[in-house]
């Protein structure tokens, strides 16, 4: 029963497999089957070779980790602050937080789209880096603060009363104990950025600063019939993100629902 | 007198960023609503006040365009939130092998929107898709048709490529509340004689009610906003079928020269959403 509902989740990205090892000739006939008899890796190589691939790979690459790093760092200073102090804007920082989710893309997109093209942002990584932690830094704020708030002070008393500074209180205790907060934070953030449409396909117009979302997209709709070669581009824009979340969602699914889970 | 400051110096980074990404941008396109600026000419705003709202409202694909949102949300997490549960009860019994079971139903949350979108337009297609093969060949249907290219289904067809990559956050989140029940509950309802509907019924929905609310209502929101999947598949298309309101208002923005119109579509559609997600977390509070 449960694997009824597995393979369904699963299914698409297999299909998308398959079908990426279908030779150019097999496609042209017009029943799909589940298994490639004769595989063959030319749309791959036409992929890597004849299209932009690489360049759209390089910079969504460059755009993921460089965000993560960026919100990592903002987001834990903020939310060891929101989780251990008491202070006035501490309420409406809060607010904002989580509202900041709820909003649609589009009311951001329009004004920074505005806002990029008077500051010669458009067409730069710094302007679609800054763009992109619209998304991941409240929620990383938000989950990082559940995985503080799961710590007890005491650790962090004792080494006080120890005599070592606030900030290097941090350092060793508490970002050790926080490690797995902290990855389930770089995971969720790397995937977000990764995933990103809308704002690499407003505030870019050259090819070689596109991400792969948009550049699959492109492709799609150019090459309407290439299935083989639109699904290798597919498979080869997932991978990374499907190895990372395979490997690392054990922390991510705790992460997640570290402070929502209340009877 | 130095402690006190401490919080704010650490979270001033976070709060520099977001005013910039977030407030300005949020205060900006409500202002802009008000305007009609032409995007090549930032200097010369006119204030038009209203307009653009009762533009927007004269529209005719104004009210179509709302059914559409409102459909795609409310089905969309209606019949996700259902087989999540689903799916959650039956991953809640122990079994084998349940952790790899679990990252596998896991996975569709992580591909990109624009992946998911691209594998379902194959699926979906009028030539080569499966989903054509397979209805043909049980003899739902005679011929291939294009599914994409029919005004009438294609915002159903999205709505099973967003169900397909969401559901599992909600799944995930179902399980996690349902294995947060405590055993002796359930222990003290067999001593009372419950049957296992009885037990379902008052010990497992009770439990999960406020985390169901929770995820029913950002699930909710997320779908409302939902962008992505929508503009990659059809833009929107054919004609305004699958039009909803945030690709309407990006529509605007991409293929006119007015961004306060454009913006007086996304703030609308904010105040819309704010109406039923204020109830809801209103129920939250009790």
């Amino acid at each position: 029963m449960i694997l009824i509902y597995v393979s369904f989740a699963a299914f698409p990205i297999y299909w998308m497999v398959m079908v990426s090892l279908k030779s150019t000739r097999a496609v042209l006939t017009e029943t799909p089957v589940l298994i490639v008899l004769d595989p063959s890796i030319d749309s791959y190589v036409y992929v890597i070779n004849d299209t932009k691939f690489v360049v759209q790979f390089l910079n969504t690459l460059l755009l993921a980790t460089t965000t993560t790093a960026i919100t990592l760092v903002v987001a834990s200073l903020a939310a060891y602050a929101l989780s251990r102090f008491q202070f006035r804007a501490k309420r409406p920082i809060m607010i904002m937080l989580l509202a900041s989710n709820m909003l649609p893309v589009v009311l951001f997109v329009i004004p920074l789209l505005i806002l990029m093209r008077t500051l010669h942002l458009f067409n730069t990584y710094y302007g679609l880096i800054l763009t992109y932690t619209t998304f991941t830094l409240p929620f990383a704020a938000w989950m990082l603060k559940g995985y503080f708030d799961a710590i007890p002070r005491e650790i962090e008393e004792a080494a006080l009363t120890d005599g070592c500074t606030n900030l290097e209180c941090i350092r060793k205790i508490v970002l050790p104990v926080a490690a797995p907060g902290l990855v389930a934070t770089s995971v969720y953030s790397f995937l977000l950025a990764w995933q990103d449409y809308i704002w690499n396909l407003t505030l870019t117009s050259l090819d070689t600063m596109r991400t792969l979302n948009v550049g699959i997209n492109s492709f799609l709709f150019f090459r309407e019939y290439q299935w083989p070669a639109i699904m290798a581009y597919g498979v080869l824009s997932t991978v990374p993100v499907i190895l990372v979340f395979l490997y690392l969602q054990k922390f991510l699914v705790s992460g997640l629902f570290a402070g929502g889970v209340k009877g | 007198m130095r402690k006190q400051n401490v919080p704010y110096f650490l979270v001033l980074p976070c709060l520099v960023v977001l005013t910039v990404v977030m407030l300005y941008p949020l205060f900006t396109s409500i202002w802009l609503s008000f305007t009609d600026p032409k995007l090549g000419d930032p200097a010369h705003y006119n204030f038009a006040w209203l307009a653009n709202y009762a533009s927007m409202y004269e529209d005719p694909h104004f009210w179509p365009i709302i059914a559409n949102t409102v459909t795609f949300t409310v089905l969309s997490i209606g019949i996700s939130f259902l087989l999540a549960l689903g799916a959650a009860l039956l991953l809640n019994c122990d079994l084998r092998g349940r952790s790899i079971l679990r990252a596998l139903a896991f996975l569709p949350w992580a591909v990109p929107p624009v992946i998911a979108a691209m594998v379902f337009t194959a699926f979906y297609d009028s030539d080569f898709g499966l989903f054509n093969y397979v209805l043909k060949s049980v003899g739902a249907i005679s011929e291939y048709q294009a599914w994409l290219a029919d005004p009438d289904a294609v915002l159903y067809v999205i709505m099973s490529v967003v169900m397909w990559k969401y559901t599992p956050f909600l799944l995930i989140g179902l399980l996690a509340g349902l294995q947060a029940i405590p055993r002796e509950m359930y222990e003290a309802a067999l001593v009372d004689g419950a049957s296992k509907l009885q037990r379902f019924r008052y010990v497992t929905l009770p439990q999960i009610r406020n985390i169901s609310l929770m995820l029913v209502t950002l699930g909710a929101i997320w779908r409302f906003n939902h962008f992505d999947t929508i503009w990659a598949m059809t833009r929107g298309g054919p004609g305004y079928a699958s039009q909803l309101m945030g690709t309407w208002a990006y529509l605007w923005l991409y293929f006119s020269d007015s961004p306060g119109h454009a913006a007086a579509i996304a703030v609308a559609s904010m105040i819309i959403l704010a109406v039923p997600v204020i109830v809801l977390i209103g129920k939250q509070m009790d």
